[in-house]
This record gives structure tokens, C-alpha cells and sequence, in this order.
């Protein structure tokens, strides 16, 4: 039986990713936008996310109509909104294909090796979460040097806001790692109840968080559209 | 240095801040753990260690996102502010401090905006009082140029902008009135010197003419008395030589007097250029005095035409010095030749007295012989001759 602060953490998290995703949706048609990538691109990561914890909802309340484990929820979850946001980071500072490639790579590693981690025997789990670790590592350097010194040259707006997505990526997905490690899965530290909550917030972070960077900076993410800085919201 | 590198940087500033506040409360949470966990069992230690290990969790996770969101913002911002207070420093004043932001940071952005516009301002201000100035100094220098090369009508126009400038003009036209009007006085007083020179010449030739006649007559007088050609002749001797010698010697004194005259008159006029030399030094000192009161190109010509005048002054003052040298030379030479003259002719005088007494003596003892003679030979019955005794 899931403790009722985990269903209440998981119809939290749910309410808040679609409601954040329906505003930035309000947003980006609002602006006549919602054909630019730098626009679609965000609802999509909410909207997935929002959705998964629906799912973790239901499925802490027993009404899921379909069977699924909880933690192929939130690793789905994590397969497809992740690469969303690296994308689009890629997309603002108009990074390599080569790069950007090697980017979702390293991250599609690092979220596999940690379900990994989860489903394997105690043996091998240590080694794959050293790989996810090492993959998450890759990553962080891509997006520290390539992906930062592809923007130098654009406008001073623009390298502002990526530098706040970027960060706000590299803090929040460096805490998930120390997490698992803590969680029932392996240490043990965090409960069950704990962990998910922790689980929780930092979604919420990473995703609602990210995007409503991206609609209190609305003037600077137009930079990414009109290709020039502008000073009043578009 | 890793104190330098600490003090130079917001970012490590706020992750040490930030650092430290985790530790705090990871020490709180020790701490409660430590006093609590006696009184708990071991499912409720593992609760506590499992909640407070969570709370940490999203504190460090609340605190990321708020640095990645919010003290990101504010230190791109501020690294934004410093790019352009730097461009700014280097001149470009072009630089883009727009902003939509309400917070302290936009107050700061359109602070440093207005700056920027007070900047270009007053550099606009600045550039175009510096192209006034340089166009009035330009003008002015050719203006005061062509009074350096004598064209002492030339002045500036004090209908400019810059009040400095106008003030200065004003100051220089001044100064060139007087200056022309100086000059035009020095210029009076040169013309007068020439005509006083030119009647100076006059009365030099005339002296030298009737120098040249008292040597003539002096040589005659001379050559006669050497050569003994004057004729004791009675009648001549008393009548006619004595009174052409007398009257040749008259002629010589009076010569010589008109040349005495002349001489005087030779001396007037050379005092009077010597007061007009003294006259034309002071001008030039006066103009002298002007020049240094005017700055620039325009000084130096008149510092020019001031030493000309000077020297022009000075070379009048030597040339009137040796005229009256030679005037008191002449004077002494018509004097002295006066003088002996009049020695000479007292002493032909005397000369012919004594000659005169001689034959007159001469003559009446002839006379007396002759009647001697004659009264002897005469035939009975005639006269002696009378005499003019």
C-alpha cells in the first residue's frame, strides 16, 4: 500500500506539470509562436512529465487500467523528457549535429544503465551506476564547453538565458545520482515515502522550473525567434 | 591568492554562502537526530534519518534552483552591466543598456544608460566647441598673420561663439588701433627727419662750397705774399692793392662768417634730429611694450616692426652724433682759419704800413733829390715841379 504523502506528492507533481504546461501552451499561442521550436518544444517536456505522474497517481491509488512498475514510469518519464531538454538547449546555441548528437547519446546511456541499475542483481548494479555516473559526467561537459562556446557569439540575452537552463540542468540532474544511490533501490537511507518526494521535487524543478524560466525570460527566449535582442516582452 | 580569487568572484562568493548553509542544517539535522534517536526506536530512527536526509535533499535542490535561476540572472546581469561600463571606458558609446526589468538591477542598467546619453552629450557639446574654437584660431591666425607681414589694418572678428575667443579679439583689435596709430606717428616723425636731413645736406654742401672758397682765397693771399707780386706802386699801394687786398680779406671774414652761420644752423637741425632719434626710440619701445601684450603669431610681428623701428632709431641717433662730430670739426677749422686770417691780415697790414711808411720815406728823399737835381740843371727861369706831399 503507497503511504497517501507519496499519492499526495505524485497528484502534486502531476497537477503542477500540466497546469504549467497548459499556461506555457496559453503562452506560446498567445504570441503566435507555437510553430517555433524554441515554443512547442517546453509544453511537450511538461506535458510528458505532467502525464507520467498522473500515471504514478493512479497507479499509487490502484486505478491504473494497465500494468507497469513504478519505476518504468519514471524511467520512461526520464527517456523522453531528458533528451527534450537537451535538444532544445542544443537548439538555442545552435550547437554541432555532431555535439548535439554525442549529447543525447550520453544521455540515453545514462538513463538506461540507471534503470539498469534498478532491475539487475546487486553485482553488476554498482558498475552501471558507475557508467550512468560517467555518462552524466560526458554530458556535463559537453554542455559546459561545446555547447556554451557555441553561443558566444550570439546576443547577450540569449547567452543570459541559456546559462540560466544550463545550470539549472547541471545542479538538479547531478542531485538525482546521490539520490538513487540513497534510495531503498540501493543504500537504503531514503524510504520509499522520502524518496519519492525527493524524486518529485526534483522533477518539478528540472521541468516545471524550466520552464517557467523560459515564461518570467519570454523577452529573452524572442531573441531565439527574431534572431535579435528586443526589450519588451514579444 | 585563492583570496583574491574569492573576493573577485560572485559565484564563489554565493556557492561557499550557500555551502555553508547546507552544512548548518546538515549539522541541525545531526544534531536532532543525536537527540531524538535515545527515545526512538529503530524504525523511527530509520523514519527520522530518511526524513531528515530528504529535507536536505530539497534544500540543496531549492537552493540549485534558485542559483540557477534567480543568482544567475542577477550575475549575468551584472557581468552584462560591467561589458558595457567597459565599452563605455573605452569610448564606445553605442552600446545598448535597454532594459524592461523593474528591479534594482534594470534601475542600475537605465542609470548607467543615462550616464551613457549625459556622456555623449556633453562629448557632442565638447566636439563642437572644439571645432569653434579651432575654426576662430585658424582665422585668427591668418588674421594675424597678415599683421605680422605689415598689413597693419587687419583685425579679428569678435562675432564668435566661444566668449573667450570674442574677449580676445576685442582685446587684439584694441591694441592693433593704438599700434596703428603708433606707427602712423612714427612714420610722421620719419618723414620730418628725412626732410631735416635732406636740408642738412643742403647746408653741408653749401658749407663745404664756402669752405673751399676761404682756402681758395686764403691760398691766393698766400702765393701773393710769396712771391712778393704786390705793387708798391704809391697810388696803387695806397688806393688800389691795399683796398682790393682789404676788400678780398672782407670778402674771406664774411665767407667765413656765413659759413660760421651755416654751421649754427647745421647744429640746430642736428639737434633737432637727435630729438626726433630720442622720439623714435621711445615709439619703439612703447611698441615693444604693445607686442607683449598680444599673444601668438601676431607678437612676433610686432615685436619685429618694433625692433626696426629701434634700430632705425639708434642708426639716426649715431649718424646725427658724427655729423655733429664733423660740424664741431668744421667749426674749429673755420674758426681757427678765421682767426689766422685776420692774424694774416693784420700782419699785411702792418706788413704794408711799414712798407708804405718805407717808401713813402723812400720817396720824399727821392723827391728831395730830385729837386736837388733839378734846381741845379734847371735853366735860368723855370719852376720846380710841385710835389703831392
Amino acid at each position: 500500500m503507497v503511504a497517501e504523502e507519496t499519492i499526495t506528492w505524485f497528484g502534486s507533481a502531476a497537477s503542477l506539470l500540466l497546469i504549467m504546461t497548459a499556461v506555457f501552451l496559453w503562452f506560446a499561442v498567445s504570441r503566435g509562436r507555437l510553430r517555433s521550436a524554441f515554443y512547442s518544444i517546453p509544453p511537450f517536456i511538461t506535458g510528458i512529465a505532467g502525464i507520467a505522474y498522473l500515471m504514478l497517481s493512479l497507479l499509487a491509488l490502484d486505478a491504473l487500467p494497465f500494468e507497469a512498475a513504478e519505476s518504468t514510469i519514471r524511467y520512461t518519464d526520464w527517456f523522453l523528457t531528458t533528451p527534450l531538454i537537451i535538444y532544445y538547449l542544443g537548439r538555442m546555441v545552435d550547437v554541432r549535429s555532431a555535439v548535439l548528437g554525442g549529447a543525447l547519446g550520453l544521455n540515453a546511456a545514462m538513463i538506461l544503465t540507471g534503470y539498469g541499475a534498478i532491475v539487475v542483481d546487486s553485482q553488476i548494479q554498482l558498475a552501471l551506476i558507475a557508467v550512468s555516473a560517467i555518462c552524466f559526467a560526458g554530458l556535463v561537459f559537453l554542455l559546459l564547453r561545446p555547447f556554451t562556446e557555441a553561443i558566444q557569439n550570439s546576443p547577450s540575452q540569449s547567452q543570459r538565458l541559456f546559462r540560466s537552463l544550463r545550470d539549472l540542468t547541471v545542479f538538479l540532474w547531478a542531485i538525482y545520482p546521490f539520490a538513487f544511490v540513497l534510495s531503498p533501490e540501493v543504500l537504503g537511507v531514503l524510504q520509499a515515502i522520502d524518496y519519492n518526494f525527493v524524486v518529485a521535487v526534483l522533477d518539478i524543478l528540472t521541468k516545471a522550473g524550466f520552464v517557467s524560466i523560459l515564461l518570467l525570460r519570454q523577452y529573452q527566449l524572442a531573441t531565439f525567434v527574431t534572431g535579435e535582442e528586443t526589450t519588451t516582452p514579444a | 591568492m585563492a583570496r583574491v580569487s574569492i573576493s573577485s568572484s560572485y559565484v564563489t562568493k554565493f556557492a561557499i554562502a550557500t555551502s555553508l548553509v547546507v552544512l548548518a542544517i546538515l549539522a541541525a539535522a545531526a544534531n536532532l537526530f543525536a537527540n531524538l534517536s535515545p527515545e526512538l526506536a529503530q524504525a523511527q530512527q530509520e523514519e527520522l534519518v530518511s526524513g531528515l536526509v530528504a529535507m536536505l535533499f530539497i534544500l540543496v535542490a531549492g537552493v540549485s534552483f534558485v542559483a540557477a535561476s534567480v543568482g544567475r540572472e542577477a550575475i549575468s546581469s551584472l557581468n552584462a552591466l560591467r561589458d558595457s561600463a567597459r565599452r563605455m571606458e573605452r569610448g564606445e558609446l553605442d552600446v545598448d543598456l535597454e532594459t524592461h526589468r523593474n528591479d534594482e538591477i534594470g534601475e542600475l542598467t537605465r542609470s548607467f544608460a543615462a550616464t551613457r546619453d549625459a556622456l555623449k552629450s556633453r562629448i557632442s557639446q565638447t566636439e563642437q566647441r572644439s571645432t569653434e574654437l579651432q575654426e576662430a584660431a585658424t582665422d585668427y591666425s591668418i588674421e594675424m598673420q597678415r599683421v605680422g607681414e605689415g598689413d597693419l589694418t587687419r583685425r579679428l572678428n569678435e562675432d564668435v561663439a566661444v566668449e573667450e575667443m570674442a574677449e580676445l579679439a576685442e582685446n587684439f583689435n584694441q591694441m592693433m588701433d593704438q599700434l596703428e596709430e603708433t606707427v602712423g606717428e612714427v612714420y610722421a616723425f620719419t618723414e620730418q627727419v628725412a626732410e631735416a636731413t635732406s636740408k642738412l645736406e643742403t647746408q653741408t654742401d653749401q658749407s663745404i662750397e664756402a669752405s673751399e672758397q676761404v682756402y681758395s682765397a686764403a691760398q691766393d693771399m698766400d702765393e701773393q705774399v710769396g712771391e712778393g707780386e704786390f705793387a708798391f706802386d704809391e697810388g696803387e699801394l695806397a688806393s688800389g692793392t691795399e683796398g682790393d687786398m682789404s676788400d678780398e680779406v672782407d670778402e674771406t671774414v664774411e665767407a667765413i662768417e656765413r659759413l660760421s652761420n651755416r654751421m649754427d644752423r647745421v647744429n640746430e637741425i642736428l639737434e633737432f634730429i637727435s630729438e626726433v632719434a630720442d622720439e623714435t626710440n621711445m615709439l619703439a619701445l612703447n611698441a615693444g611694450i604693445e607686442a607683449s601684450k598680444v599673444e601668438g603669431e601676431g607678437a612676433e610681428g610686432f615685436q619685429v616692426i618694433a625692433e626696426e623701428v629701434k634700430t632705425l632709431a639708434e642708426e639716426t641717433r649715431d649718424a646725427t652724433d658724427e655729423i655733429e662730430t664733423i660740424s664741431d670739426e668744421i667749426r674749429e677749422g673755420t674758426n681757427n682759419a678765421l682767426n689766422s686770417v685776420l692774424r694774416q691780415q693784420a700782419m699785411l697790414v702792418a706788413l704794408m704800413d711799414e712798407d708804405t711808411t718805407d717808401l713813402a720815406d723812400s720817396a720824399e728823399e727821392l723827391r728831395r733829390t730830385l729837386t736837388q737835381l733839378e734846381v741845379s740843371d734847371l735853366p735860368e727861369g723855370a719852376e720846380p715841379v710841385a710835389t703831392s706831399d
